[in-house]
């Protein structure tokens, strides 16, 4: 950073274990302990649950399920900001991917909640689902828009006409995988009623939006709700919308009057935490021999769970990053009963640009040139000409990272692109942009983006 | 976890009258039990704790070989001066497995009965053979990456996940057992564990209420001994696919040599196959690669893990030559 | 301290064990792992629960001296053991060594890893001095260990970061340990 090195000022709390995260703090009056019982089914319904066992198991205060979960608000996809929408949860008896909440079990002990939790007795009505990626590309979709009302599709000029008139093209498709967030503090609600107002310790990326989203759910005043999150042990997008843990321990805590603590154990993270969609990415690049970009296409097919439609953006970037007179951006969805996707960190830029970036550099390698040179080739002169974002002042300097990286890989470099044998691998010079999402709109771009990582391996 | 009742014995006679009740299980480092505990897998009513039992010693042995206590602790054993200039291989399995704070705490009796990591055993929403006799096995269509393809049948085809038992294998290790009337037995290693046929849910030869109390080595081998474990990740993984081996050669012909795999079948798999293909025949990756297709002539993929046979016999090349110490040159 | 509500129907073991320098008795379901017991019985929220299950090393604390994970172990077999956490290494006018080179280093970001981290190196550097091998020790028989950054990634690989401090984890371990770097 700037000037003198500093140590952070929660170092020493974080370093002695005095940093109180969601679940840990104290009361005057000891909280109950929630455990969320789970899906074990990927499509289908509840037809049955039975829980007088788990009712009657030593401990035990409450079960909640979706036969006496208050009325919830539902979920209003038109909002703009997805992490203050109402997250109803077992609101129906619905399942539509594996491991949805299906019971919350409440006892004053967490031994006594987990034992109680394995007693709850579920018969599901299974129905044949789609859940291979692959096998259902067929059936992708387009949603009406990305986030932030941003239009699914791009065009500047004429891809097609472009691409057809490039002497040099690649098309290539990169196959990006499920991607969970996993922080290491599991995803955790405190709640603590007190009288008619409520007071949430939980962990959380956006605290606002903690609020607006219980508030709307629960049907409470927003002024009636406090929360607390001075540390969250990791988020990484799994903590700005609020999860199940949250709702259900603020239902718990008003039904029985007593404060209710719950966490989702490792394993109920990855069935409930929105997870980054598994994607195809297919990028089409057509350039002169000299490697100026004549034409830049990417296609970005993802899954989406169709209760709840989730596009990441990563295609956004490409419309703005390198200024071909002809470029094409298109979103698809492929509904699959798999669990909804959620941000993960950097949300559409991490598959789309490493599609993009993996791209130029299959393009340098068959141009034989250095893939820095490539990208200064490609730098525009004037940004609003060419209708890209000149994200902010590293990327002018650009030469001075050329030097660097010819220094890092001097010693191997057997062929222009880098090119040399290590082991029995070949090994290339490769480079990469990045960009954080701010704004990446066809116009003008951001000039107060000067966050801009560029590694040379 | 089942509400269950907990004592702690000192003394061997206590631990088989304790365990002799209906639903009591042997604790000791717990590693592995509670894992399955927590998810209701094992469900004992009963623990009897053996953990601080005078089990705890590594002792040599009037011919030359070793007793190891089995409460001795994994990192106690990888560290001891005697197993790591006799039994490398042993200590190098050893290390290999698990994370500094779990070889702490489990015990070498519990790393021989540790259970399979099948993502399948350990889901108990889904047919198991293992868990529930005659249920199925949802891991013959499932995601099959990890599992057997030597031993296996139908009805499972889980594979032990320890690594110090693969080189226990190759040492020719004996198990010291004691039951709750106090007679004792010693049982080969190769003969302690079962394959699953049609009775997955059996794994080893143990009889109720009956104790691990020491595993015995013979005097090591000659010749040098190396233990290999392939995974995905560089640590803190189980394999997919491990190998022990001990080989001597004079000039440059192999005159004996163990060999053992791990992670692919339901027990440490000794190769007497590989053994015959390598001993009297010269030290060449050429007698190396006639081992590892004797080794893997009966191993059979199920869809996921078809690459674990090549994979198997790579590795055993390359263990080989390293512990034979002669280049294999390089491969074109 | 405060058992607020007794269990029914269930046996409780009562047991006695020092966390910390101190004395103390518990009356705990047997089920409590000691993590649990920590965190819920005796309010000693330092050490972490990351994943319950011994795989991710937040829980490390260090029992008799050793390095263990407090999730997979249940309180009532520690009856007579010493239990340090990470409340135990700093005494009031000093940080542990290593709590001070956590924050010389800046190794941690979110902090919900740190403790474990910390509790971990104090029992891997105890390891490394009495001459313990690890799996990268080129030779397993050899006496002497150098603590390379190989060796302290190894030895600290139970110790899960998202936040991928792990570069400066190194270097703080590296400083206390004062041993051969790179």
């Amino acid at each position: 950073m700037i000037g003198q090195p500093i140590s952070r000022v929660d170092g020493p709390v974080k370093v002695t274990g005095r940093a109180t995260y969601a679940y840990e703090y104290r009361q005057d009056e000891a909280p109950l302990y929630g455990v969320i019982v789970t899906a074990t089914i990927g499509r289908g319904r509840i037809q049955e649950i039975d829980v007088s066992h788990a009712e009657r198991s030593p401990g035990v205060r409450a079960v909640i399920t979706h036969q006496n979960t208050p009325a919830q608000g539902a979920r209003d996809e038109s909002s703009p900001m997805p992490y203050w929408r109402a997250r109803p949860t077992l609101a129906s008896p619905r399942i539509g991917h594996y491991g949805e909440p299906v019971a919350l079990v409440v006892a004053a002990t967490l031994e006594q909640a987990q034992a109680a939790a394995s007693l709850v007795r579920i018969a599901y009505a299974a129905e044949p689902g789609h859940f291979d990626f692959m096998a259902n590309a067929e059936r992708a979709y387009a949603p009406k828009q990305l986030v932030f009302g941003l239009p699914t599709d791009s065009a500047v000029g004429n891809f097609d006409a472009g691409y057809d008139s490039a002497p040099i093209k690649i098309d290539r498709q990169y196959n990006t995988p499920y991607c969970f967030s996993q922080p290491m503090e599991p995803n955790a609600c405190l709640a603590v009623p007190r009288g008619e107002d409520l007071v949430l310790y939980v962990s959380t990326q956006i605290v606002d939006a903690a609020r607006s989203s219980v508030a709307s759910t629960l049907k409470i005043d927003p002024e009636k709700i406090q929360v607390v999150s001075p540390y969250v042990g990791g988020g990484f997008g799994s903590k700005l919308s609020v999860h199940s843990e949250t709702i259900l321990a603020a239902i718990a805590a008003r039904r029985l009057n007593q404060p209710v603590k719950v966490a989702l154990t490792r394993r109920q993270i990855f069935h409930d935490v929105g997870v980054r969609p598994t994607s195809i990415q297919r990028i089409r690049l057509g350039a002169e021999r000299d490697g100026r970009l004549v034409a830049v296409a990417h296609d970005a097919t993802m899954h989406t769970n169709p209760q709840e439609e989730f596009v990441e953006t990563s295609a956004l970037a490409t419309r703005s990053f390198y200024a071909a007179p002809n470029r094409l951006t298109r979103h698809r969805l492929v509904p699959l009963d798999m669990l909804r996707g959620e941000d993960v960190r950097a949300p559409g830029e991490a598959p789309g640009l490493l599609a993009l970036e993996s791209a130029m550099d299959e393009l340098a390698h068959a141009l034989n040139m250095d893939p820095i040179e490539l990208r200064i080739r490609n730098e525009p002169r004037s940004r609003s000409r060419a209708k890209c974002a000149v994200l902010g002042t590293a990327r002018r300097r650009m030469p001075a990272r050329r030097s660097a990286a010819v220094q890092v890989g001097t010693a191997s470099a057997t062929a222009r692109n880098g090119a040399r044998r290590q082991m029995a691998y070949r090994v290339r010079r490769c480079c990469g942009h990045s960009c954080p999402p701010a704004g990446a709109s066809e116009s003008a771009g951001a000039a107060g983006a000067g966050q801009h990582l560029h590694c040379v391996l | 976890m089942k509400p269950f009742m907990y004592e702690r014995v000192t003394d061997p006679r206590a631990a088989g009258a304790a365990v002799s009740r209906a639903g009591a299980k042997f604790i000791s480092g717990g590693t592995n039990l509670l894992d399955l505990m927590k998810l209701e897998i094992e469900q004992p009513t009963h623990l009897v704790d053996i953990s601080r039992l005078p089990l705890k010693q590594v002792e040599d042995l009037p011919d030359g070989g070793i007793r190891i206590g089995a409460q001795s602790a994994n990192s106690e054993v990888a560290a001891d001066p005697r197993v790591r200039a006799r039994y490398p291989a042993l200590a190098e399995a050893l290390l290999a497995g698990a994370s500094g704070q779990l070889r702490n705490k489990a015990s070498i009796g519990g790393n021989l009965l540790q259970r399979t990591r099948c993502p399948y055993f350990y889901d108990t929403a889904v047919a198991c053979n293992k868990r529930t006799p005659g249920a199925g096995c949802a891991a013959l269509r499932g995601f099959n990456r990890t599992h057997a393809i030597l031993g296996a049948s139908d009805a499972c085809i889980a594979t032990h996940p320890s690594d110090m038992a693969v080189a226990m294998s190759a040492l020719e290790a004996q198990i010291d057992l004691l039951e709750p009337n106090q007679s004792t037995r010693r049982v080969a290693i190769d003969d302690f564990y079962g394959l699953p046929g049609s009775t997955p849910h059996i794994e080893t030869v143990l009889r109720p209420g009956e104790m691990i109390t020491a595993v015995i080595l013979p005097p090591p081998p000659p010749g040098r001994q190396r233990y290999r474990k392939v995974r995905d990740r560089a640590s803190y993984e189980f394999a997919l696919i491990s190998v022990a081996v001990i080989i001597a050669t004079d000039r440059e012909t192999i005159t004996t040599a163990r060999v053992a795999f791990g992670a692919v079948a339901h027990k440490p798999w000794r190769s007497i196959d590989a053994e015959a293909a390598l001993e009297g025949r010269p030290a060449t990756l050429t007698t190396y690669q006639a081992a590892a297709d004797a080794a893997m002539r009966s191993a059979v993929g199920r869809g996921h893990n078809d690459f674990k046979i090549e994979l198997a016999k790579r590795t055993l090349c390359r263990t080989l030559a390293d512990a034979a110490q002669i280049s294999i040159g390089r491969p074109s | 301290m405060d058992t607020s509500t007794k269990p029914t129907a269930v046996a409780v073991s009562r047991i006695a064990l020092t966390v910390n320098g101190q004395p103390r008795q518990l009356e705990l379901d047997p089920r409590t792992s000691l993590l649990d017991a920590l965190r819920e019985h005796l309010h000693l929220t330092g050490t972490k629960k990351g994943c319950d299950h011994g795989q991710c090393g937040a829980c490390t604390v260090l029992i008799n001296g050793r390095r263990i994970n407090s999730c997979l172990t249940l309180a009532v077999m520690h009856d007579d053991d010493d239990i340090v956490t990470i409340e135990g290494l700093s005494v009031p006018e000093a940080l542990h060594p290593l709590q001070a080179a956590f924050i010389e280093r800046d190794a941690f970001q979110c902090g919900y890893c740190t403790p474990g981290q910390i509790c971990s190196a104090v029992g891997m550097l105890a390891e490394a001095k009495a001459g313990w091998p690890s799996h990268v020790t080129p030779d397993v028989a050899s006496g002497q260990i150098a603590l390379s950054d190989a060796e302290i990634r190894e030895r600290m690989s139970g110790n899960i970061c998202r936040c991928a401090a792990y570069p400066n984890i190194v270097a703080a371990i590296r400083d206390v340990a004062g041993g051969v770097s790179r």
